[in-house]
């Protein structure tokens, strides 16, 4: 397997801060990867790097073999890397289903002038998009939403809101920004059955961001470990949750779930 | 504009017509019909001329609107009018250009230099955003002012051509009507398509959620851009109208208090919708006259009509309809 997304000595400074420092790993083709560490990690900085928010002070990213960095976060969506927000996820004054549409806006063929005069071609291909969308929301449980307001969804709702939003792109490697913060026990354990079954069913692969050690542990196929800006580990699951690092970053705290 | 606020594109969405089917439709014809008909039969010139008026300032306030509609802020909307006015005024008046043909060239001028000035100040956002089209309106008006050589200073500009269309002078006021009336109607349809198409979808993700909007895909700035071009364009070639209307310009002509006059149109009509826009004009241009007899107190029932409007209609003019049936629902 070839890899999709590669990180490559990524920095990044604030001012005096270091909050990344050489960081490197990759995401192949197919991989639910998992980026942990503990509160002020890096784990943030390193999501708005990778996903082109915030450009790196140092190192090169490349997805899909190509350079990303300095391309604006709009293209790099076009290119299939696509994430989600730990809070602001939803469009909330717009419909669910209009939410889902928007979404969709990079991913729907459809001639800019074509649907202002509303051409036949655009209206067809415009259907096209909102069935795609409809079975996105049958997915995530939200049909019977659909015309409701975003904002009147409950928590769990607009996480799965998000994610739809997020799916509606097309995306060939998702990057999730702590999705189940914030869910109760149940809600987060169906959020890992979802993640699990888009990563079979669309060859999805996934950076996921999480303090959920169980879900984190049960999801991924390799983590990374961050910590003070630096990477401290990489690997299975298995052995990232005795390695003595890690343990000693956690203060033998999280690792025990 | 706040998250929670509607936006242009919410209320215009794909459809919206269709679903309401027919009387929407017959509702749009019986108002043409009659915007057509009653001037002929009551020619009061005073009326027309306030018509007039009502139909030029609705294009501005529903222009300000289409750039509000990305979530933007302009104080300086009056600026791109007065430029519109003295391009098609000074192609005129040193180039013989035909009004026609000065309209169109001020609507792209305007439209240009927007879209120049927008790469570099969209960068800015909310309360920045605002003052530097404030800037940028205060310097166009002093540029106007003071390069006597070509706008002739506070003296402005005279004897402008009439509009004429295939040699045939729209003079009167009541000829000029119904060409203020197609441009109405012509900028108000274009607004309407833009805003259900993808752009309207772009627009309106952008007012709600801009981060969110830039990861769906939607290039945040271009379509800024687009929406503030679009809008200070139309604006542009509507303010060149409105000078081969009234035949003079001067730096007076269109000023801040313009500016802020387009907005509380917006505001007090409904700034969420493309309605708004004309119901503010029709409803904030005839306003002044018709408490004209009133005198002494005119400014001051003026201040409070508005504020009674914004108090009570949060949503603007457009949201009346609601209001009553609320009202109803709690008599009950």
């Amino acid at each position: 397997m070839s890899a999709l997304l590669e990180v490559e000595r990524i920095s990044r400074r604030y001012g005096g801060l270091n909050a990344l420092k050489d960081v490197s790993f990759s995401v192949r083709e197919g991989e639910i990867v998992g980026l942990i560490g503990p509160n002020g990690a890096g784990k943030t900085t390193c999501f708005n790097v990778v996903s082109g928010a915030v450009p790196p002070s140092s190192g090169a990213i490349k997805f899909k073999g190509r350079n990303i960095v300095g391309r604006k976060t709009s293209q790099i969506v076009h290119d299939g890397l696509v994430r989600t927000f730990q809070a602001t996820t939803v469009f909330p004054a717009s419909s669910v289903i209009e939410n889902v549409l928007r979404g969709a806006f990079a991913t729907t063929p459809v001639s800019m002038f074509g649907s202002i005069i509303n051409t036949g071609a655009s209206r067809a291909t415009l259907a096209v998009t909102r069935k795609r969308c409809e079975q996105l929301l049958e997915r995530l449980a939200l049909s019977q939403f659909r015309d409701r307001k975003a904002s009147e969804l409950s928590y769990g709702g607009q996480r799965r809101l998000g994610v739809a939003i997020a799916l509606a792109a097309n995306p060939k490697l998702l990057l999730l920004d702590e999705p189940v913060a914030g869910l109760n026990p149940e809600e987060a354990a169906d959020f890992g059955r979802l993640i699990r079954e888009l990563h079979e069913s669309e060859k999805l692969s996934v950076l996921l961001v999480e303090h959920h050690m169980r879900l984190v542990m049960g999801l991924c196929n390799r983590i990374v470990v961050l910590d003070h800006g630096e990477k401290i580990a990489e690997g299975k699951p298995t052995e990232i949750s005795v390695n003595p690092k890690v343990v000693q970053a956690y203060l033998g705290t999280e690792v025990v779930a | 504009m706040d998250a929670s606020s509607p936006t242009l594109a919410k209320i215009d969405q794909p459809h919206g017509i269709r679903r309401h089917g027919l009387p929407m439709g017959l509702a749009i014809a019986v108002l043409l019909a009659s915007a057509i008909v009653i001037p002929q039969f009551a020619a009061n010139q005073f009326y027309l001329h306030l018509a007039n008026i009502v139909l030029i300032n609705a294009i501005f306030a529903m222009s300000l609107g289409l750039i509000m509609s990305v979530g933007q802020l302009s104080l300086g909307h009056a600026a791109f009018v007065s430029a519109g006015g003295y391009i098609s005024a000074l192609a005129a008046l040193n180039f013989k250009v035909p009004p026609l043909l000065g309209i169109v060239l001020a609507g792209l001028t305007t439209g240009l230099v927007a879209a120049a000035l927008g790469k570099v100040i969209l960068r800015l956002r909310g309360v920045y955003f605002v003052l530097v089209t404030f800037l940028a309106g205060q310097v166009f008006t002093l540029i106007a002012l003071n390069w006597q050589s070509v706008t002739h200073g506070a003296n402005g500009l005279i004897g402008i051509p009439a509009i004429s269309l295939f040699g045939f002078p729209l003079a009167t006021r009541l000829r000029f009507y119904y060409f203020a009336l197609a441009a109405f109607v012509l900028v108000f349809t274009f607004i309407w398509a833009l805003m259900r198409s993808q752009y309207g979808r772009a627009f309106g993700s952008i007012a709600e959620n801009m981060r969110l909007a830039e990861a769906s895909g939607i290039d945040v700035s271009r379509y800024q851009i687009i929406a503030f071009s679009l809008g200070s364009g139309i604006a542009g070639g509507a303010g060149a109208i409105m000078i081969h209307y009234i035949r003079f310009i001067s730096p007076d002509s269109f000023t801040f208090s313009d500016s802020i006059a387009y907005i509380t149109m917006l505001v007090v009509g409904g700034r969420g919708s493309l309605v708004g826009g004309a119901l503010g004009s029709l409803f904030l241009t005839p306003l002044p006259e018709a408490l004209r007899g009133l005198a002494g107190v005119q400014h001051i029932l003026y201040g409070v009509i508005l504020l009674g409007v914004l108090l009570f209609l949060p949503g603007g003019l457009v949201s009346v309809g609601r209001f009553f049936k609320r009202g109803l629902g709690r008599q009950k």
